[in-house]
Formats: C-alpha cells, structure tokens, sequence
C-alpha cells in the first residue's frame, strides 16, 4: 500500500499518544495502588465498590451504637454491683441485729444508723449519670433525677422507658433499663404474698418464715390470721368470708392455706391478727427504710419483740427479693453484654470478607502492573526510535 | 532542424512542468486537506505519412487531482461520529468526577448526614447532637445545591458549545456555498484546490454536525441534515442558529434558517460535536439531574414523614426537618391559551426521575412521558376539589388553554437545589416515640403492658394520658382518665389481644387483678426515648421509592453506577470512533497524501527529462551550426 508522508508522521503520532495514556493509567493504579481509578477503568467493578463501601459505612455505624451501648451497660452494671454489695451488707446488719435478745439497744441504733446511711448511698447510686450527665435509671426521662429524696423514702420521678440501639442490619440491643423496672417494681414478701403481725397484738408469737407450697392453690387476696384464743384462730379474706373458722393451734404448729405455709414462733395471745397479703410492690429504698424504722422500735416487753421480730423476718425476705430483682437485672445486662460481643465480632466477621472482596476488586496486582508498566514503557521507546529511523531514512539524503 | 527542436523543446516544458507539479506536492506536504497532484502528460500528434510518421514530441493536457471521493465521504461521516463521541466522553468524564465517586457525589453527604442521626439516636437530649444534625442537614442541602449549581453550569457550557459551534458552522456553510459557486463558474475544469478547500470545509462541518452530501452536475455540492433539513444548496447557504427552548428560557437549541422560516434540528442532529452535546444533555445531564432530584425528594420526604411520627423534645410531634420545592411546570412558549398548571407532590414515593408533558387538545387533557411519549392516564377532573393525580402528582388545571397548549412537567429536576432545611430549632427533632406505656407500682396482679404503637398518627387525642384500669372481677377493663373519671364503659380482656384507643394500640399479658392500671399516653418534653431516633436512621437503607423496593441509598448508589458506565461506555466509544476515523485517514491518504521519497524520484525522472531534452536541443543546435559553417 502507499504511504504518505503524513500517513508516517499521522501513525506513529498515533501510537506514541496511545501508549503514552496507557502509561499514564498506569502509574496512575501503581501510584494509588487500585486497579479502579475511577468508574471508567471499570464500570461493574466500580459499582461492586459503592456497594461494598455503603456497606462497610453501616458497620461501622454499627461499631459506633455497640460500643455506646457497651458504654452504658457497662456503667449500669457497675451501679448495680454497688446495690448488690450494699443489700448484701444491709442483710448482714439485719441478720445481726436478729438475734434481738443478745444485741443490745445501743448497738441496734448504731446498725440503723449504718442501715440509714447505706440507703442514702442507695439512692445515690440509684442517682448514677453516664459521661454525658444522663441519668442512668429514668427510664427515657434522662434529665430528670430518678429518685429525688423529698421525704424519707424517694418516688420515682423518670418513665419505664428503654432504649435500644441497632448494632446489627437486624439486631437491635437493649442499652437501658428504667429505675421502676431496677428498684421498684419489686414484690415484696416471697413475691407472692407477704405476712405482717397486726401493731395491735399482745402476744409474743411472731412469724418466722412464709412460703408457697403450692402456687396453684394460691387466690391472690389479703387475708387475716385472727386468733380467737391462744390455741384457736379463723382465716378470713378481705371482703370477711371466712375460710377457716376456729381451727385449733398449738405453739410451734405451721399454718397452711391456699397453697401457703406460714411458721410462727411464740404464743399468740387472743385477739391478736396476723396479716397474709398478695404481694405488692415495694421499691428497694422502702424495703431498707422500713428496716430502719424495725431497727429504731422499742423491744422492751415480748409483744413488741414479737413485732420486732415479725417485721425483721419479713424485711429479709424483703431484702432478698430486692437482691433477686437486682440481679436479675444484671444477669441481663451481661447477657446483653454477651450478645454486643457476639454482634461485634460478626460484624468484623463481615466487614472482614467485605474488605476482602472490596480488595479483591479495586486493589492491583503490583507484579502484573509494574511488568506491564515495564513493557509498555520499552515499546514507547521503541516507537520513539523508529520514527527517527524512519525521518533520516529520506531519499533526499541521497540527492 | 525544427523537428527535433521542437520535439525536444515539447520534453523540456513537459518536464519543467512536471518538476512543477512536483515541487508543489512537496511544498504542500503539510497542508491540510492537500491532494497531490500529477500531470497529464499524452504524447503530441504524428507528422508524415506512410512509413515516415515522426512523433511532434509530447503534450501536457491537465493536472490531474488525485482523490478517491467514496473514501472521502466514508471519512466525512467518521468525523461527525467521532465529533459526537469525543464531546460526549469530554461531558461525560466531568459529569463522572462530580457525581461518579463516593467521595465528591452525594453518597458521602447522605452518609454523613444519617451518621449523625444515628448519633442522635445514641444521646437524644443532647441539644449539641441534635445541632450538629441540623448543621448535617444544611451541609446535605448544600452539596445538592453545589452538584446541582455544577450540573447547570454544565448546561450553560453546552449553551455556549452549541451558540460557538452554530457560528463555526454557518462561517462554513457561507465559504461552502462561495466555493460552489467559484467552481460552478469555472466550468468544466475546477480548480483542484477549490475542490480540496471545500472538502476540507465539508469536513469542518461534518465534525460540528452530521451532513449529507448531494454531488450537483454543475460541480456544486449540496448539504442537507441527515434528514434532509438544507444547510447548503448550491449557492445559497441556510443559516445554522441556536434558540432559547420552547419550555425552558435557559436552554438552547440548534435552528437553521432559510431567512424566512426558522425550524428547530436539534432532534435531527445526532452526529458531530453539536450533536454530541445534545445528545449528552438529554441522555445523561437531564437524567443526572432529575435522579438527583429524585434522591432529594426521597430523603426530603421519607424524613419527614418519619420525623412527623415522634416527639420532640418539647413534647409536640415533629414537624419537617427539610422543604421542598414544588414540581416546575413549563408552559410552552407557543401556547395560545391563558391556562394555568399548578403541580404538587402527592406522593412523592411515587415519583419517577421522569419529565413530562401535560397536553389539550381542545376538550380534554392528555399526559405523556416526555422521554418515551407513552401515555399517562390521568383520574380526577383536573379542579382544585378533584386534581389530576398521576405519576405521585397532583395537576390542577385553571383558566382557558386553548387546543394545542403543552406544558412540561419536571417533578425531580429542580428538587436538588430547591432541598431547604426548614428547621433551626434542634429541639424539634422528633428522636422520642410518642406513645409510652407504663405498669402502676400499686399494681397486684402480673399482667404487664406492651410499648404502644401508633395506628393513627393524627388522632388528636394520641398524646393525651389514658388509664387502661380492670374492673372487679379483672375480665373486663376500662379506658379513664388519669384522675378515675370513666371514658369508655367497661370492655372484655383477652391476655395479649390489641387494645386500641386515641390512635395507638398496646398489648396487656398476663393476669391482672381487679384495680391494677396501666397507664398510655406521651412521653412529655425532654423525653431521653430514641424510638423514633432510630426509625429515622433507618430511612437511609429502608425501602421508599419504587413501591417499597429502592431506598435513597440505593439511588444514590444507581446514580453513581449510571454515571461511571456512561463515561466508561462514551469512552470505549471514543475510542473507537477515532480509531475508524484514523483508519479512513490512513486509507485517504494513502490516495491522496504527498510521498516525499515518491516526489524524490520524480524531481530525478523530471531532471533526468529535462537534462535529455536540453542536450537533444543542443545536439540540434550543434549540428545546424556545423551546416552554417560549410556554407561561410
């Protein structure tokens, strides 16, 4: 074919321009290290990225939510420790006080002022803010004090709202809990029913322990115990329908009703009434403030022993209940603590293989790029000195 | 002795005139649009008769162009392609560095801005998160704004291309038609630069826009669109122009003029570089645009309507966290009527990143797809009672329109700059659910009640405190208010069964005794919930447009998808496109290009010529000169 002149100088400008953007792409991904610059080097793969990176966005804002909810747990955990440690102490000091006759009066003020103090610690941890000066236990009212101490005995000022926090595409994490649901809401007596000696009675007999036999035979109702003599008594329920009348009692016996058994120890004088109510709830700071109070009664003569000892008795159970509630609270807190674990190294599991694909796509193979960066470089070169081959290859040279 | 002489003299002139042609190739090696040339050279008419017929020397009858006007055309039509190409991937490269990566589109923005409702929802009272999210906002509705602002400014570039282009081209149709006319009038022997300069001249035109090309019997060349639209007829040159849209005053389109009448092309050009622009406005800077506004609308609105079911922090529900403009309506300029349209959202879940043309044709309405041309059907009467719906907008339709009268529709197109934040106070962002529940601590029985949900957002009774209390025996239960006072007579309990009341409905489980109370109503002001908080960071990833299936994230991932293979295909086409082109140049050259080692030889076979023909005249010369001097 023939060749004009231009045609020489057209082609080789041609080649030389090609190569040398081929070079260019090429530093270009040795430079960045990707093989994907932009979508132009490849459209699907450059769309793999966007997704991929879309997706790593959201773990990591998954990482973020864990690790304030872990935050959170965290500081509710160590304020519910705190509570543990001080019930498990307050049970101690009752247990203590309980032998009444070998502790004297002196020592017992000294245990209800320990006793008083701890709950001022109580309420105070009840109080506990995050590093941000959120209430811990209010529920959704954050900035409200839970447990403002007015009177003796704090009312609950927050909601029984709880937040959660998404640390996974379908995981959502519990990170609070409200301060009803941690030191309300609680059953006092054995969570089912509760047993009290009437302020009134004048014998020495006070109950000792109080427990369900069998739930299924349990009415949920207040009943009464009244004692119509040392050695007889009724039960009747609170709309005064007897349900046992003039039964025989002998120190010592248990009585059974309904699915409960009831321990008494001492002799009742006739009159005197024992109360059997279905449980309500009692609040932790009312549970040790009435211990209190138990622990500053006058335990002069045996009736107020009696009471003295009736109203200890039922504050123990009362104390454990609390304990149980508290934690119960925090076995969950660690079971949610758990799941954050579980959810964060599935999320790295993931993230993990997305990074992984991602470099599968974007990232170069060095060896391949710099060999062809080599090549493409030499063949530049060599098209270079074939044009001024070509040019001093004139026939004019020769004329 | 005057044979020989003039035999001779005949082969000096020839070579002479050969050695000119040559040193014309030569000197013409780098003109452009140069076609070499070579004499005709015949030899001169016999003298004598019978055995003794003697040659009269040579005769140089033309100078012959040589040209291969098949292949040339085949180039002319390379060069409009590879025009549409090379501007189409030009556009196309800027419009993938603003919108085709992560980092400089949108995607970024939008991550950022839902990153900082995910903060929210990790501390909803805290008024410094809750400013930074307004600050978040602002920043998204400014890089719309910013994209946007760049996407116009692309516009106004293509604007001017197609105003500079048309110029360009009108010089040249105005020298083409000159040069018909020159070589008309040089009857049957044209001069073969003229032919050369108005290829050349084709050429330029064929880059701008795509021509064809009509050979004349008197020499001329007449140019039409490549759908017959004249631009050249002979003599007479149309005049190529550009005009302000029918529907938007901010864009161009490409006229051509007879002096009288004016019609617009820009549909019929779809080759050159004019062509490559408009061809990139409607096919990638149009829909560019109105996915962006797409995305806009969707995150506008799928916050909106989640931010309008929480509570803020002074108790209230949430109102809009970002406005949106309107969808534009564009009347034509041709319409007769005195009609008005007026287009609202009505669903903007329903929108499509489509235009639309809304027509009457004298006794009714008609709406198109601007793109496809399909038919909309549209229900309502088009009244401000009953509006058109269609597409997730409402029409309504005032005044006269006279038949004819087209306005089009653009919902998406201008929702990108036209994003606001329409809240600058943080306590208003609606992080809490606005329905709590809770047990009474007074409570004996067991039973518990569920977090509520809401079923009916506007019942205006929905934040007020309600009491659900159980009568005695606890089979039935009561709505009250919160001080005892009876709403509702007394209804049956089922554990577990829906309780709904005031818009929202709960749940209460287990056994509950006679007086137990359950309490439903707001959360009040300063309410530490993220309920809500976290619903609205999901609008990112949750389903919205597209009947559910497509999230914003999903657009703005689509969109930038779109873009990057738009600009990976208009570059491969390129590519292509100038390799053909440079392939036909090669084979045109190949015909028509200067060799200098041919044109080496030449000046030797002339020289070699020339020199012959001197010495056979000087050889005459000698020998007359040798009879003179016999006779002296």
């Amino acid at each position: 074919m023939r060749i004009s002149t231009k045609s020489i100088q057209m082609q080789w400008l041609t080649t030389i321009t090609q190569q040398q953007s081929r070079v260019a792409r090429l530093q270009q991904q040795v430079g960045t290290g990707q093989r994907i610059n932009s979508a132009i080097d490849d459209p699907v793969g450059a769309a793999q990225i966007t997704r991929f990176e879309q997706a790593l966005a959201r773990l990591d804002t998954y990482a973020r939510n864990a690790d304030a909810a872990e935050r959170r747990l965290n500081l509710q955990e160590i304020a519910l420790g705190e509570v543990d440690d001080v019930l498990n102490r307050v049970r101690e000091l009752v247990v203590q006080a309980g032998g009444a006759a070998a502790v004297a009066p002196g020592s017992r003020d000294a245990i209800a002022d320990e006793v008083s103090e701890l709950l001022t610690g109580l309420v105070d941890t009840a109080n506990s803010q995050d590093g941000e000066g959120r209430f811990l236990f209010a529920g959704n009212r954050v900035e409200t004090e839970p447990f403002p101490t007015l009177g003796s005995v704090p009312v609950y000022a927050g909601d029984q709202g709880v937040r959660f926090q998404r640390i996974g595409d379908d995981r959502l994490i519990q990170e609070s809990n409200s301060g009803d649901e941690v030191f309300q809401l609680i059953r006092n007596g054995n969570g089912v029913f509760s047993v009290s000696a009437d302020a009134g009675n004048t014998g020495s007999m006070n109950q000792t322990t109080a427990t369900v036999i069998d739930l299924s035979a349990w009415v949920p109702g207040d009943y009464t115990i009244e004692f119509t003599a040392p050695n007889r008594y009724d039960i009747v329920n609170s709309s005064g329908v007897p349900l046992r009348v003039d039964a025989s009692y002998s120190p010592g016996a248990l009585i059974a009703f309904n699915g409960a058994l009831i321990s008494f120890e001492g002799e009742p004088a006739a009159g005197d009434e024992f109360q059997i109510n279905a449980s309500r709830n009692q609040s932790v700071f009312a549970t040790v403030q009435r211990l209190v109070n138990t622990l500053r009664l006058d335990i002069s003569d045996p009736a107020q022993r009696a009471q003295f000892q009736s109203q200890l008795n039922s504050g123990l159970q009362d104390i454990d209940q609390s304990l149980a509630n508290i934690n119960g609270v925090r076995s969950d807190l660690g079971a949610r603590l758990n799941v954050i674990d579980r959810q964060r190294s599935v999320n790295e599991e993931v993230a993990f293989q997305i990074e992984t694909s991602l470099s599968g796509v974007q990232d170069l193979d060095f060896a391949q790029a710099i060999s062809e960066l080599e090549l493409r470089l030499t063949s530049l070169e060599a098209a270079q000195r074939s044009f001024a081959e070509t040019r001093r290859n004139s026939l004019f040279n020769f004329i | 002795m005057s044979g020989p002489i003039n035999n001779a003299l005949s082969g000096l002139l020839a070579a002479q005139r050969g050695l000119n042609a040559t040193s014309n190739n030569i000197a013409n090696v780098a003109t452009e649009g140069y076609s070499r040339q070579r004499i005709q050279q015949v030899a001169g008419p016999v003298q004598g008769t019978g055995a003794l017929q003697f040659g009269t020397g040579t005769v140089v009858v033309g100078v012959e162009r040589i040209y291969d006007q098949l292949l040339a055309n085949q180039l002319t039509t390379a060069r409009s392609s590879e025009g549409r190409a090379e501007v189409s991937n030009q556009f196309a490269l800027r419009l993938e560095s603003l919108l085709g990566s992560t980092e400089a589109g949108i995607s970024s923005a939008l991550q950022a801005f839902f990153d900082q409702v995910n903060v929210v929802a990790n501390d909803p009272t805290s008024i410094v998160n809750r400013e930074q999210l307004i600050g978040e906002a602002a920043a998204l509705t400014q890089r719309f704004a910013q994209l946007s602002e760049q996407l116009n400014s692309l516009d106004n570039e293509l604007n001017q291309r197609l105003t500079a282009g048309a110029a360009a081209v009108n010089e040249d149709l105005r020298a083409i038609a000159e040069l018909n006319f020159e070589i008309s009038s040089g009857g049957l022997n044209p001069s073969n630069t003229l032919l050369d300069q108005r290829q050349l001249l084709i050429d330029r035109v064929a880059r701008q826009l795509d021509v064809q090309r009509i050979e004349q019997r008197d020499g001329t060349v007449n140019l039409t669109t490549s759908n017959g639209q004249p631009l050249v007829l002979g003599v007479n040159a149309f005049e190529v122009g550009v005009q302000r849209d029918e529907f938007d005053p901010l864009r161009l389109q490409l006229t051509v003029s007879d002096g009288t009448t004016t019609s617009v092309i820009s549909r019929q050009v779809s080759g050159g570089e004019l062509g490559g622009v408009l061809s990139f406005r409607s096919d990638m800077l149009d829909a560019a645009r109105r996915d962006l506004g797409r995305i806009a609308l969707g995150v506008a609105a799928s916050f909106n309507e989640q931010n309008a079911l929480g509570l803020d922090l002074n108790g209230n529900l949430g109102t809009d966290l970002f406005s949106t403009a309107a969808p534009e309506v564009l009347p034509s300029t041709d319409n007769a009527g005195s009609a008005a349209v007026a287009a609202s959202f009505a669903d903007v879940s329903a929108v499509e990143a489509r235009d639309y043309r809304l027509r009457f044709d004298g006794a009714s309405w008609a709406l198109t797809d601007a793109g496809t041309g399909a038919n909309i059907p549209l229900s309502g009467t088009g009244s401000g009672a009953d509006p058109f719906v269609a597409a997730g907008l409402e029409l309504v339709v005032s005044g006269s329109a006279a038949a004819g009268d087209v306005y089009t529709l653009r919902p998406a197109t201008g929702a990108a700059v036209g994003l606001g934040v329409a809240l600058d106070d943080p306590r208003l962002i609606a992080a809490a659910g606005p329905v709590e529940t809770a047990d009474s601590v007074f409570n004996v029985g067991n039973a518990t009640v569920s977090p509520a949900t809401v079923s009916d957002i506007a019942n205006p009774d929905l934040l007020t405190p309600v009491r659900i209390r159980f009568d005695e025996p606890p089979t039935t239960y009561q709505f009250t208010e919160p001080d005892g006072t009876p709403l509702t007579g007394s209804l049956p309990y089922t554990s577990g069964a829906d309780i709904s009341f005031n818009g929202w409905t709960v749940q209460v489980s287990g056994e509950p005794l006679g007086g137990d109370v359950f309490t439903v109503g707001t959360a009040g002001a300063n309410s530490g919930g993220n309920a809500n908080a976290l619903a609205l960071a999901a609008q990112f990833t949750a389903g919205f447009f597209e009947s559910g299936r497509t999230s914003t994230q999903d657009l703005s991932a689509r969109l930038t998808t779109t873009v990057g293979s738009f600009a990976a295909r208009s570059n491969a086409d390129f590519e292509v496109q100038a390799a053909i082109r440079g392939q036909l140049e090669l084979d045109v050259e190949s015909v028509t290009g200067v060799n200098l080692d041919e044109e080496a030889a030449n000046i030797l076979r002339y020289q070699e010529a020339y020199l012959a023909a001197s010495r056979a005249i000087s050889v005459a010369n000698e020998l007359f000169l040798s009879i003179i001097n016999v006779f002296r």
